[in-house]
């Protein structure tokens, strides 16, 4: 594959979406604004253009009926991606995601297919309080039936929406806004990355490991990948070597990579931007436990937002959410104590 | 309380002041700890009771291990630990780490019977049939760690021995030496060259400077010689630094000492500026300060040049190991009568010199003149009180 051009991420999923919607006409998005303004995160943006108003639908503000309604499509047979705009918003809609979406395949004894994506965004760091913040991956991954998608580089958002479109079974995608490459939102130094021209997947439950190290393993998703690997650089002066780990997707989760990575380093750093406690570092804990606890040089740490909703202060969002200089101290922490 | 330390030093409760169950006050003498041979007092940080004494005396301490628990009035109980090191700051900087350390230096008070190692050190011991108790932790409150394991397997070859031979715990002094001369022999590139030098009018000086009520030993009067060669032959006390050498105009002389078993090597300062009485002065001072245990840690440190003298030993020649970072160490050894042949037959007193020198700093032909300026300035020994 051909990887000299750059793209944002936001520019690689629309390209993922057109191209799934060239090779398959059942293949078509729906949601707030996706269609003549583009998704307000760009990530439908030219979509519109390029095919009309029947394949890239504008919806009412009414989630539950417009997620109901793409349900209804792919039980029918469609391959709808729906965006819910924030994933904040989930309250007003999650009837329809999690109990039924998410269990129709069981209830109907797999004899009924929901091919859906529900594309939302994640994240915070720009000052949106707590409705506009919040990442919830491990909400969604706590609840059994639904795939949970994340994406850290605009290779693995083209590359994962690929393989979200295709699958049979719904898959929720969670991109994080400050990620997107947005010229209005820009929350780390280098948003572009290579993605190849041609349509491509990458399998589910396959970790990427972002960064080669032999001290400590940081695993984590979406923006704390790049918080870690901006902190393994920095641990690199002080003579550390951590291993970064990108999950990728947490359902399902690749735990065999985990397990290999504490082998080699001994101590793990779980690092996310969902809330602390019954989530994803708590998950990734137990796993290590279950099959590492003999290689474990010191307890399984924890960076997460405690647990309280993102505030609006900028002072104090930047006390809760993840940070390289954070991880750089955990680390420490880790290895010295 | 502020000690610092490097991460890897280890030191030695010397006493305890206050037993377990007395009450302390903020600032009063609690023990005393001696790190590196230096020792260092640690006062009380509050006022409270002395619960509970983690660690006792004569047991090993490392930079940031909790030391005992103060309890202050109706507060939960502090930790007293030994500073300065990156280890103090971690176990009791935040609030959750302290309380942490407190509930586990608690346990460990009850029974000692707890054994606190992680899983990978377990594994470990298990695959190499280690008995953990056998292992000494250098985690947090004694913890053994992965690597605490190897470090004992590695060590421990010796110890499935026969019933009649008695085990010893190294001092922590011998276990400083012992690491800083492994250190020096892995990385410099040393050889030993050796010289005899005819001291005959060197003795003579000796005697009569002794009659004459001076003080001045021939200790002085090898380190006078050493000082004047090193003067003129800087490049034998510089300091190596990755692709450069950093080489000192003035000398900080070192001189060994024996307390007992150990080694110390005490540290003339600006030694090129002193009289050769000045010399000898210094040499007394620091020599009754090492012997009583009361040299300051900087009288041990910044030597560009060390003597040794292992003459009063009976030892004529050795190879002497080089005291990091310096790239050279001289060897005195004793005097001895030998015959000399010349126009006839003499008897004369002799000794040996012996150099170590790091190869990476200076060659062979470079340090054999340097030897032999040194053995003139003894052979003749004019010059050392010339302007003395």
């Amino acid at each position: 594959m051909n990887t000299s051009r750059k793209l944002t991420m936001a520019r690689a999923i629309s390209e993922a979406i057109a191209q799934e919607i060239e090779r398959d006409d059942r293949v078509f998005v729906m949601g707030e604004d996706v269609g003549i303004y583009g998704g307000i995160f760009s990530a439908t943006a030219g979509l519109y253009e390029k095919f009309g108003p029947e394949q890239v639908m504008d919806t009412p503000i009414s989630e539950t009926g417009f997620i109901g309604a793409a349900l209804g499509l792919a039980m029918e047979g469609m391959r709808p991606i729906v965006e819910l705009m924030f994933v904040d918003f989930f309250g007003v809609c999650m009837d329809q995601i999690y109990n039924h979406i998410a269990k129709n395949i069981y209830f109907s004894g797999g004899n009924v297919r929901v091919p859906l994506v529900l594309m939302t965004a994640t994240g915070g760091g720009y000052n949106d309080a707590g409705q506009h913040s919040q990442c919830l991956w491990g909400t969604f991954a706590h609840l059994p039936g639904l795939k949970v998608v994340i994406p850290s580089t605009p290779f693995d958002a083209k590359g994962l929406m690929i393989s979200a479109i295709r699958d049979d079974n719904p898959v929720i995608y969670m991109f994080h806004k400050g990620l997107m490459g947005l010229g209005w939102m820009t929350l780390i130094k280098d948003t572009t990355g290579p993605v190849p021209e041609e349509p491509y997947t990458i399998p589910f439950g396959r970790a990427d490991i972002k960064r080669e190290g032999n001290d400590v393993t940081i695993i984590s998703v979406s923006m704390g990948v790049y918080q870690s690997l901006e902190a393994a650089k920095e641990l690199e002066r002080a003579g550390i070597s951590a291993e970064v780990i990108d999950l990728r997707t947490l359902v399902p989760l690749d735990r065999e990579t985990i397990a290999e990575s504490v082998k080699k380093t001994r101590r793990v750093l779980v690092v996310d931007e969902d809330y602390l406690s019954y989530g994803m570092t708590g998950e990734i804990a137990a796993t290590v436990m279950e099959l590492a606890f003999d290689y474990l040089d010191a307890p399984v740490k924890r960076l997460a937002v405690p647990d309280v909703p993102i505030p609006y202060s900028r002072p104090l969002e930047q006390f809760v959410l993840p940070s390289a200089p954070k991880i750089v101290e955990a680390v420490k922490e880790l290895l010295y104590s | 309380m502020d000690v610092a330390q490097d991460s890897s030093s280890e030191g030695f409760v010397v006493n305890w002041f206050k037993e377990e169950g007395d009450t302390v006050r903020s600032g009063q003498l609690l023990l005393e700890v001696q790190f590196d041979k230096v020792s260092i007092e640690i006062d009380a940080p509050t006022d409270g009771v002395l619960v509970k004494i983690l660690v006792p005396q004569g047991e090993v301490v490392r930079p940031g291990q909790p030391l005992c628990m103060i309890e202050e009035e109706k507060k939960a109980g502090e930790l007293v630990s030994t500073g300065g090191a990156s280890h103090a700051s971690q176990s009791t900087g935040g609030p959750t780490g302290s309380q942490g350390e407190k509930a586990e230096a608690a346990t460990q008070g009850r029974g000692r019977t707890e054994l606190r190692s992680t899983p990978a050190a377990r594994r470990l011991a298990r695959e190499l049939g280690i008995p953990l108790e056998e292992v000494r932790g250098s985690g947090p409150g004694g913890r053994i760690t992965e690597a605490d394991v190897r470090t004992h397997a590695a060590n421990a070859t010796s110890s499935k021995v026969a019933t009649d031979v008695r085990r010893e715990r190294l001092s922590p002094a011998q276990r400083a030496t012992g690491q800083r001369m492994l250190e020096s022999l892995r990385t410099a590139a040393q050889y030993t060259l050796g010289r005899q030098v005819n001291v005959t009018a060197l003795v003579k000086l000796r005697e009569e400077l002794k009659r004459s009520g001076s003080p001045v030993t021939l200790s002085d009067l090898y380190h006078r010689a050493v000082i004047m060669a090193l003067l003129e032959h800087p490049r034998l006390q510089s300091r190596l630094e990755g692709d450069e050498v950093f080489i000192p105009s003035g000398v900080n002389l070192g001189f060994a000492v024996a307390r007992g078993e150990d080694l110390l090597v005490p540290v003339i300062r600006d030694a090129h500026k002193l009289s050769l009485e000045e010399l000898a002065a210094a040499r007394r001072r620091l020599t009754g300060a090492a012997l009583e245990g009361r040299v300051e840690r900087e009288e041990l440190t910044g030597g560009t040049f060390t003597v040794t003298n292992l003459g009063p030993y009976g030892v004529d020649f050795f190879t002497p190991v080089i005291n990091p970072p310096e790239p050279a160490i001289l060897g005195v050894g004793r005097i001895v009568r030998q015959l000399v042949l010349d126009e006839d037959v003499r008897v004369a007193p002799f000794i040996t010199l012996s150099l170590t020198v790091d190869h990476r700093v200076v060659n062979g032909a470079p340090a054999s003149v340097f030897l032999t300026r040194v053995a003139e300035l003894l052979a003749a020994p004019e010059d050392l009180i010339s302007n003395g």
